[in-house]
């Protein structure tokens, strides 16, 4: 698995619940303490390691502590989910148009980091208000973490949404409804950078 | 007749402006009109300084000169360098306009947002990518200064000299305060290479190099393998030998700096340098007082290349 997977999951645990739980997470997971370098590549078991020890030791279930991840990569304050939201913001002008560049996202990373390669998502307009986002069964979880990236993207765009995972069979699709397109103001965006 | 598709020109090239015959703006699209606050009814001219093509002094003589690529900049910001295209119509032309390399610059000069920007433009996916990349640079540059500064803790925490693989003084201490708790003799060697300087002043510092590290393997074949082996910069080097007798010690020593002395060749070129040392055989205990120790048997050494060099002399304790 890519560095910046890894250091995506470290960054959440040490921000969200302090460095001494990250500590307790390697421990779990039998590793010594670790820092992960965000260019290297790791081993997947390595990482698939990590989440279950997270999962124990914060005593949450996967898919609502991935989708929590997600979140915690576009929202708050930290340079890195600033540097984050500004750069998936470049995708559209709209949450519509942002939902619709979603089939462009894994290139639009590998763009930035060259071997990086996402699951690519895909995007379908069922109704004006209904889209339907489908991720390759790649990743164990990833659609939990875009869950998660949806739900604080339509809170940068200041859109109301309904996000549902679809039935068991095809549980690697998200459902998308739109309830308000304005609900709140959203946050300020400049192409210029800060 | 007037151009007739303006509507159809704000949508897709919203940076353009309409001239006539004369270069007197008739018409501008809607981010041109964010550049220029007021353009309808000026010349062309006035509004831009025109960089290319050169010798243009009037308007009309930019229409005249029919199609082409211009650069020019906004008389306002003459820092923002604009990339056109003159394109004639009936009664005068199109000018089209991009931000080329001044497309930063001009986001930030003039507010512009994605509206401001045709569909089509690649404008904001190049200001992604801009983005993108001073993060992933940003990423880069710290992985290597974390592994520059861990590289730097490792050589001076390092008890090995890189160049030779002999330890270092660090690793000599370290040595010599173990050697020191053992009931048996040792001597203590410190020797210098004869001539050193001149290979590497002559033959440059890769020469100088490579005699250090033959002069290292020749200490090694002349000692064994757990005598203590030192090279404490420069071209000094310190030994530890222990269970010697001082007829053993002048032995290997002699056997030593001869085969030091035999001229080498380094890149083609014969290089003669030669060893000097100065040695003490002592009690280990005694290296104690390392420094003391260390300092008379110094002063053999200089004692042995102030008698011209390619000696060894036994150090006298008081």
């Amino acid at each position: 698995m890519h560095g910046l997977v890894n250091c995506a999951i470290e960054c959440f645990v040490r921000d969200t619940y302090g460095d001494a739980m990250w500590q307790r997470v390697c421990a779990q997971a039998t590793l010594p303490e670790q820092r992960f370098e965000p260019l290297l590549d790791y081993d997947d078991d390595l990482t698939q390691a990590i989440l279950r020890a997270a999962c124990r030791v914060l005593r949450r279930p996967e898919g609502e502590m991935l989708e929590d991840l997600g979140c915690a990569l576009i929202s708050g304050a930290s340079d890195s989910a600033v540097a984050t939201r500004r750069l998936l913001r470049f995708s559209g002008d709209s949450f519509v148009d942002f939902l619709y560049a979603l089939d462009d996202l894994a290139d639009r990373i590998a763009l930035a980091v060259p071997d990086f390669r996402m699951p690519p998502l895909t995007v379908e307009e069922r109704q004006p208000d209904l889209f339907i986002v489908r991720g390759a069964r790649l990743w164990p979880g990833y659609m939990d973490v875009v869950r998660g990236v949806l739900r604080a993207m339509a809170d940068e765009y200041g859109v109301l949404v309904l996000i549902d995972s679809m039935d068991a069979e095809n549980a690697e699709a998200l459902e998308v409804r739109l309830i308000d397109m304005s609900f709140t103001a959203g946050r300020e965006f400049t192409l210029r950078a800060g | 007749m007037p151009f007739q598709f303006p509507e159809l020109l704000d949508q897709l090239c919203p940076l353009h402006a309409i001239l006539d015959v004369q270069g007197v703006v008739t018409g501008a699209g809607p981010t041109c009109r964010k550049i220029l606050p007021d353009p309808i009814g000026q010349s062309v001219t006035d509004l831009f300084e025109m960089r290319r093509p050169t010798g243009i002094t009037d308007a009309s003589g930019l229409i005249r000169a029919g199609a082409g690529r211009l650069l020019l900049s906004p008389k306002r910001h003459p820092q923002i360098r604009l990339k056109g295209a003159l394109f004639p119509v009936p009664q005068g032309a199109v000018l089209n306009l991009s931000f080329g390399l001044s497309m930063q610059d001009a986001v930030a000069t003039y507010n512009l947002t994605q509206r401001d920007f045709p569909p089509t433009d690649l404008a904001v996916e190049l200001l992604y990518l801009i983005e993108a990349n001073a993060l992933a640079m940003k990423a880069a540059t710290d992985v290597t200064r974390r592994l520059q500064s861990a590289r730097q803790r490792a050589e001076s925490d390092s008890h090995t000299d890189a160049l030779t693989g002999l330890l270092n003084r660090r690793g000599l201490e370290n040595a010599v305060t173990k050697l020191r708790r053992h009931p048996c003799d040792v001597a203590l060697v410190l020797m210098d290479l004869d001539r050193f300087k001149a290979v590497n002043d002559g033959l440059g510092h890769s020469a100088g190099d490579q005699v250090l590290r033959l002069v290292a393997d020749l200490l090694r074949k002349h000692t064994r393998p757990d005598d203590i082996l030192a090279r404490c910069g420069g071209d000094e080097f310190t030994l530890l030998l222990h269970n010697v007798t001082d007829v053993d010690l002048g032995k290997r020593l002699d056997g030593l700096i001869a085969e030091i002395g035999t001229p080498i060749e380094i890149e083609g070129k014969t290089c003669g340098i030669g060893a000097s040392a100065g040695w003490v055989l002592i009690p280990a205990q005694d290296l104690r007082n390392y420094d003391n120790i260390a300092e008379i048997t110094d002063n053999a050494l200089y004692e042995a290349k102030a008698r011209g060099r390619g000696c060894h002399i036994r150090a006298r304790i008081a």
